[in-house]
């Protein structure tokens, strides 16, 4: 039961953004398009996480691979919400941290071990960025409540998925060698802090068509 | 260093859900803010727009008043003294009645009769003593009656509303009367239209009042950005809290129908 929720489950419910995001796909702007993609990346790259699982394959390297773009892609998304004007501290930002993973992989955790230095130092660059973005929509002059702007649901989910699992990131290596049913409740909570995550990216996608207005009524780019 | 029991998996499930509430609590205090906030804004604009309102609304009754003041002083005193004027001249009887003489005085009396036309009618578009005394339909006829005799166009008026029109407080049928009065100079200047239609109807205690012309209408392009003329009857109407719905485009006439609820 706890396998075919992990094994199908989980990663078949990545299709509830995917479909409302392409439902609604003309009326994306460039930020919810960049989840939209990243979306679709780790969908597939779960897809052949579980293929080479099924072949026999170690697949610890493709979390190092994928931490990598999925850095680069929450990093791509809070700069088309900040503007141009982060792009001097959030590129330098993607390539460091880039070289950090492949030097990581290469030379630190470079076996079978799980990338849990890289990992949380994603995770809290992420909840900074999640946390700025709170800031700013209070600062931001807006005329509509909270729940009508679609890019405030997708900050939840990135929010309340990475900063949840920061623990789980850290210690992965210790809970991978321990009792095999006790991980898995760990992996149902991850798995199920991951669904929602994709149910409130969803409610973003739905919301994406509401007109973003500053005090002056100009519209805004999100 | 004192080795432990402590199992790492509930310490991580532990702090799974610790950060999980912290976040969602964070979330919930930020949404509850922001949604204060947006309130509190909401409710700032609006007492600015009734703020506005009211100057404006001020500004109008001050416009009215001074009309009437300075229609009222035209009348009564520059009318009086041309009457008057003419009167003298009239009695006026020079032993000599060379034609130049004759014809002096009769041209006089020619121009002291049309600036007393000319008095009386500012007089009447300043403050139009009929729409206090008679009311709103009474004072746009005569206006229209004004206009047809005029020949510059020919106004038809309809009055299916008879009633409703009636109750229609006083500041509220300026307003209107001064609409009226705004569509058709419009028309008259910039429409080049040879009929003009002005219609007053109800639905329940709704007044209708449909005008229309059949010049050469507005490009909807010029509509965005409204001159004075048509920027006064928005206003005016706002005012009194009237909506109306304008049909038009380039070469296809003008029609613009109001909607005022009559307060009983």
């Amino acid at each position: 039961m706890v396998l075919f929720y992990i094994k199908y489950i989980v990663p078949s419910s990545v299709l509830i953004p995917l479909f409302i995001a392409f439902v609604n796909y003309k009326w994306l702007s460039r930020a919810y398009k960049v989840i939209l993609w990243f979306v679709l990346f780790s969908g597939v790259v779960n897809t052949i996480h579980w293929v080479l699982i099924g072949q026999g394959f170690y697949t610890t390297f493709i979390f190092h691979i994928y931490t990598i773009f999925e850095f680069f892609f929450l990093s791509l998304f809070y700069l088309q919400v900040f503007g141009k004007k982060w792009e001097k501290i959030i590129i330098p930002l993607i390539v460091v941290f880039a070289l950090l993973c492949i030097g990581n992989f290469l030379f630190v955790q470079n076996k079978i071990e799980f990338n849990t230095y890289t990992r949380p130092i994603e995770v809290i660059i992420t909840m900074v960025y999640g946390t700025y973005f709170i800031n700013r929509q209070n600062i931001v002059d807006e005329n509509i409540s909270w729940s009508s702007n679609g890019l405030n649901w997708i900050n939840t989910g990135i929010l309340v998925y990475y900063a949840s699992n920061l623990f789980m990131f850290i210690f992965f290596n210790y809970l991978v060698t321990g009792k095999r049913h006790l991980f898995d409740i760990v992996l149902v909570v991850h798995d199920t802090l991951l669904i929602t995550e994709y149910v409130l990216f969803a409610i973003g996608f739905s919301k994406c068509k509401t007109i973003l207005t500053d005090k002056l009524g100009h519209l805004m780019h999100a | 260093m004192q080795s432990t029991n402590d199992s790492i998996f509930i310490l991580v499930i532990i702090a799974i859900a610790g950060t999980l509430l912290l976040v969602v609590s964070f979330i919930l205090i930020n949404i509850r803010n922001q949604n204060r906030l947006l309130k509190q804004r909401q409710r700032l604009q609006k007492a600015e727009l009734e703020h506005q309102k009211e100057l404006l609304n001020a500004v109008i009754e001050s416009q009215e008043i001074e009309r009437k003041r300075v229609g009222r002083d035209l009348h009564d005193d520059v009318g009086t003294a041309l009457s008057s004027l003419r009167l003298i001249i009239d009695m006026f009887n020079p032993e000599d009645t060379a034609t130049g003489h004759k014809d002096f005085i009769s041209s006089t009396k020619n121009i002291i009769d049309k600036v007393i036309k000319d008095v009386r009618n500012i007089s009447h578009n300043l403050s139009p003593t009929t729409l206090s005394y008679y009311g709103l339909v009474s004072a746009v006829e005569e206006h229209c009656n004004y206009i047809n005799q005029s020949g510059k166009l020919c106004v038809t008026l309809v009055n299916d509303a008879a009633q409703l029109v009636e109750q229609v407080a006083l500041p509220a049928a300026t307003a209107l009367y001064r609409v009226l009065e705004e569509l058709l100079n419009n028309t008259i200047k910039h429409a080049g239209a040879t009929e003009t239609s002005v219609i007053f109807s109800q639905e329940n205690d709704i007044l209708l009042i449909t005008y229309k012309d059949n010049g050469k209408g507005i490009d909807s392009s010029v509509l965005t950005s409204p001159g004075m003329g048509l920027q006064n009857i928005e206003s005016r109407l706002s005012n009194i809290g009237a909506v109306y719905t304008i049909d038009t485009a380039a070469g296809k006439g003008f029609a613009i129908q109001i909607k005022y609820t009559v307060k009983a």
